[in-house]
């Protein structure tokens, strides 16, 4: 504790014992050191496809169903699972396996479609924003601030409630309310790129602003974009299944996950089958994009890469 | 070293004065006048807060001068915009001191180096050809053409940054603490590389140095800045073999 | 296993105190240090020089325990007092930092937190390591300030630490690791991120420490003329490698190996 110092420490040395050193006896300790495989690129790979067979199974979601999925048939309404119906049928006897699959198309499509158009635009405006400065950054990202004070579902409730329902109108409400996130990333991120020595030395060589923005600066904020966004599939596609089960997305006969889960919901004790199913689709799918979107990010950081 | 009467490059009462929120005005360039004679070399010998980049920053037009003027080959460049910025970034190139930050990092070397000359109009097989002639001008082969900048060392990086300033043959160049972020062994290397190139390309040179023994090494002329003020000029030898100033005498008894 | 090899070590080298021997250091199975063998003795100073990607920093975080995730000292002992640190238990390690053998970093002054004020934060690191009245601090923490030439300690006590330059900054945090008077002072780049006039400050401050409190220090550094103002002993790395080690004047006057040679003439001096 005392910061006194010994003044009988022994005085500075003298350099001639050196010579002493190499001559240590004593075989050296050899410890061994285990080397962590990082296997992010087979994660990738692993997830990626997954995703694949996943978006396969959505573009051509008819041709794998068993039984038309629209098709009603009240004899054999409400069976337990079966070998010919291996989800049973719902009350309408429809096969559900059959829906779940063809639910597949809206439900996936309409999240990928929303979260493109919500990265697009939130992008374009927060690069817009963090270039140009001023004015213009201001009163957007005003407005921006304004999409985020509200409760986000809540707000996506009233846009839809007053455009009328329907897969569109619930694909436009979420837009609403999730673009500012991508505008401020990019706005960000486009500030702090803009000040990199590598924009002065790519004025100095005489690019003008479309091409430094294309260059250089969309190249090096793209990622954390991206990654965000792949992120965003599955929480967009649980939003839209939310909405939908609230009967503000896509409306019957429509095979759309959510509001399958909506329309039986009522028969959760006697055939859970019904409402596990399009549930289970939703928790898988989610899974999968968020899962592909984790591996994705290590992936894009190199120094999560490994070597 | 002159090879004729007219400046280069003629700084005259250059000043720059940053606002700042609830705090009084910060002056970071104060009153600066100074002329870069042809195929001169200036050194502008200062620490860290003497303005000395500022100074850089507002001749290579990356920021305005609040009040002074700039010249180069008798144009005033003070306010030049657009186009004739342009213009002035073919005769005026500089070389930063962070070699991997000035280089794009999803850029390849040659790719970053040739923009330049395709932007001022060459064809993409010449500027290869070019990007490779420069290349080997600097001492690198044309295996770093396709390379990123994390993907080369430090001083190879900083060559192909000198690649890319001498690309459009500039008669100025500014070297902004240039060799500060390299190792020994590296810097005098490229501080031979750059002497070499301003000779042989007949260039004026800037070169602003924290190291006043770098400078007395290189240049030809030198300016002592304090507080972003000039506190001495004179021939490097003379400066440090007889400082006027008591800052210049400090800066020379804390060298090592 | 440690008192067969203490009592080798009391034996051996009466003033050594820490002994690097054959030390081999790997990141995740690369090998960035290779057989490096050196000793620090008592009061002395050793210099590390070498270029960025030598090891120099490396060597001597290990002997911290500092190498960091995917670090280890694959091959070879570094002594202390009879203890081979790279096998010390963590417990143990955490009590030898700070009290016994103490790191600055290059960006010391910076590791300081922005908002409190210095007296505050110094009488806090102090606690970690046990406990003192605020007053015996105080004044043991102005002792060694003056000690170690700072003017009007109190007044930097009571600062925010913006309200100094990078240079004191860098001081303060280099007198905050002799708090705890340690035996050793391991310091990486501590002048490689400040101006001539502060580094000038700053290797004024370490002789004193080496020449008032006779601590051992290594000092790791890039430049030289740093090292030839300091050390007694330089080492000489290159690419993991030790090249060169000997008494610094005959190193620097004489040297043996080529890439020793290179360095020393790659350096640009002032000609008065």
């Amino acid at each position: 504790m005392t910061m006194e110092n010994n003044s009988t420490q022994a005085a500075a040395t003298t350099i001639s014992s050196i010579s002493s050193i190499s001559t240590k006896s004593k075989t050296p300790t050899i410890r061994e050191q285990h080397v962590k495989k990082k296997n992010v690129k087979a994660r990738l790979f692993f997830f990626g496809a997954l995703l694949l067979a996943l978006l396969v199974m959505a573009s051509f979601a008819e041709s794998f169903c068993p039984y038309d999925p629209y098709a009603q048939n009240l004899d054999i309404a409400l069976q337990a699972p079966s070998a010919e119906h291996i989800f049973g049928t719902d009350r309408y006897g429809r096969d559900m396996l059959s829906r779940v699959i063809a639910a597949s198309h809206v439900s996936i499509f309409s999240s990928l479609s929303l979260v493109a158009a919500i990265t697009i635009i939130g992008t374009t405006i927060g690069i817009v924003c963090g270039w140009r400065g001023g004015r213009l950054d201001t009163v957007l990202m005003r407005a921006a601030d304004m999409f985020l004070a509200f409760p986000g579902l809540v707000f996506a409730m009233a846009v839809a409630g007053v455009m009328g329902g329907g897969i569109m109108s619930a694909v436009i409400a979420l837009a609403a309310i999730s673009w500012p996130k991508y505008a401020r990333v990019a706005r960000s991120k486009t500030l702090s790129v803009r000040e990199m020595a590598y924009m002065r030395a790519a004025r100095l060589s005489g690019s003008g602003t479309l091409k430094i923005i294309v260059r250089h600066i969309l190249p090096n904020i793209l990622t954390p974009i991206i990654v965000t966004s792949m992120l965003d599939i599955g929480t967009m596609m649980m939003e839209l299944a939310g909405l939908s089960f609230l009967g503000l997305g896509a409306k019957p006969p429509i095979a759309e996950w959510g509001s399958m889960m909506s329309e039986t919901r009522r028969l959760l004790s006697t055939v859970p089958i019904a409402v596990f199913a399009p549930g289970g689709a939703i928790f898988v799918s989610v899974m999968i994009f968020n899962l592909f979107g984790d591996a994705l990010r290590d992936y894009m950081d190199p120094k999560r890469r490994g070597r | 070293m002159n090879k004729n009467n007219a400046p280069i490059l003629s700084v005259k009462n250059l000043t720059k004065v940053f606002k700042r929120h609830g705090q009084p005005d910060f002056i970071a360039v104060n009153d600066v006048s100074f002329d870069v004679m042809n195929g001169e070399c200036l050194g502008i010998i200062g620490e860290s807060g003497s303005g000395k980049t500022t100074v850089a920053n507002m001749i290579a037009r990356f920021i305005d001068a609040t009040s002074g003027s700039i010249t180069l080959f008798g144009e005033d460049i003070t306010h030049a915009k657009g186009e004739s910025l342009k213009n002035v970034w073919r005769k005026m190139q500089m070389v930063f001191q962070m070699p991997m930050e000035s280089f794009d990092p999803r850029m390849k070397l040659g790719e970053s180096i040739g923009e330049s000359l395709v932007n001022s109009g060459m064809s993409a097989g010449d500027v290869k050809n070019e990007v490779t002639r420069l290349l080997s001008l600097v001492g690198l082969s044309a295996e770093f053409y396709p390379r990123y900048p994390h993907e080369v060392s430090g001083g190879q990086c900083q060559r192909a940054a000198i690649a890319r300033a001498i690309a459009i043959r500039p008669a100025m160049l500014i070297c902004d603490e240039a060799t500060s972020a390299l190792d020994v062994t590296v810097q005098s290397e490229v501080i031979a590389l750059l002497r070499r190139l301003i000779h042989e390309m007949d260039m004026t040179c800037l070169f602003i140095c924290h190291d006043i023994a770098l400078v007395q090494h290189f240049c030809d002329s030198a300016i002592v800045m304090q507080h972003g003020k000039i506190v001495e000029r004179g021939k490097p030898g003379d400066i440090v073999r007889n400082p006027q100033d008591d800052y210049t005498k400090m800066l020379i008894d804390s060298v090592l | 296993m440690a008192t067969i090899e203490t009592a080798e070590k009391s034996a051996n080298g009466a003033n050594e105190i820490l002994t690097y021997e054959s030390v081999d250091i790997s990141y995740d199975g690369l090998k960035v240090v290779s057989d490096v063998s050196f000793a620090l003795h008592e009061g002395e100073c050793l210099g590390i020089v070498g270029e960025s990607g030598s090891g120099k920093s490396t060597l001597i975080r290990a002997a911290m325990g500092l190498l960091g995730a995917g670090g280890l000292v694959t091959r070879g002992d570094i002594w202390y007092r009879g203890l081979d640190l790279p096998d010390v238990p963590r417990d143990e390690m955490r009590r030898i930092n700070g009290e016994e053998i103490a790191m600055i970093f290059q960006d010391a002054g910076n590791a300081l937190c922005p908002s409190r004020k210095i007296g505050d934060q110094l009488y806090e690191s102090m606690l970690e390591h046990g406990n003192a009245e605020r007053a015996e601090f105080t004044e043991n923490i102005s002792r060694l300030l003056e000690r170690l030439r700072f003017d009007d300690t109190d007044r930097i006590l009571g600062s925010y630490p913006f309200e100094l330059s990078g240079g004191m900054r860098q001081r303060i945090g280099i007198a905050s690791a002799m708090m705890m008077n340690p035996k050793i002072l391991l310091a990486d780049e501590p002048t490689s991120a400040l101006d001539v006039v502060a580094q000038k400050d700053v290797v004024e401050e370490m002789k004193i420490i080496k020449d008032v409190y006779h601590t051992s220090i290594i000092i790791v550094t890039h430049n030289i003329g740093v090292a030839r103002e300091l050390s007694d002993t330089l080492l000489v790395m290159k690419d993991g490698h030790a090249v060169e080690y000997g008494p610094t004047n005959d190193v620097l006057t004489n040297p043996q190996s080529d890439y020793t040679k290179k360095l020393i003439s790659s350096v640009i001096g002032l000609k008065r």
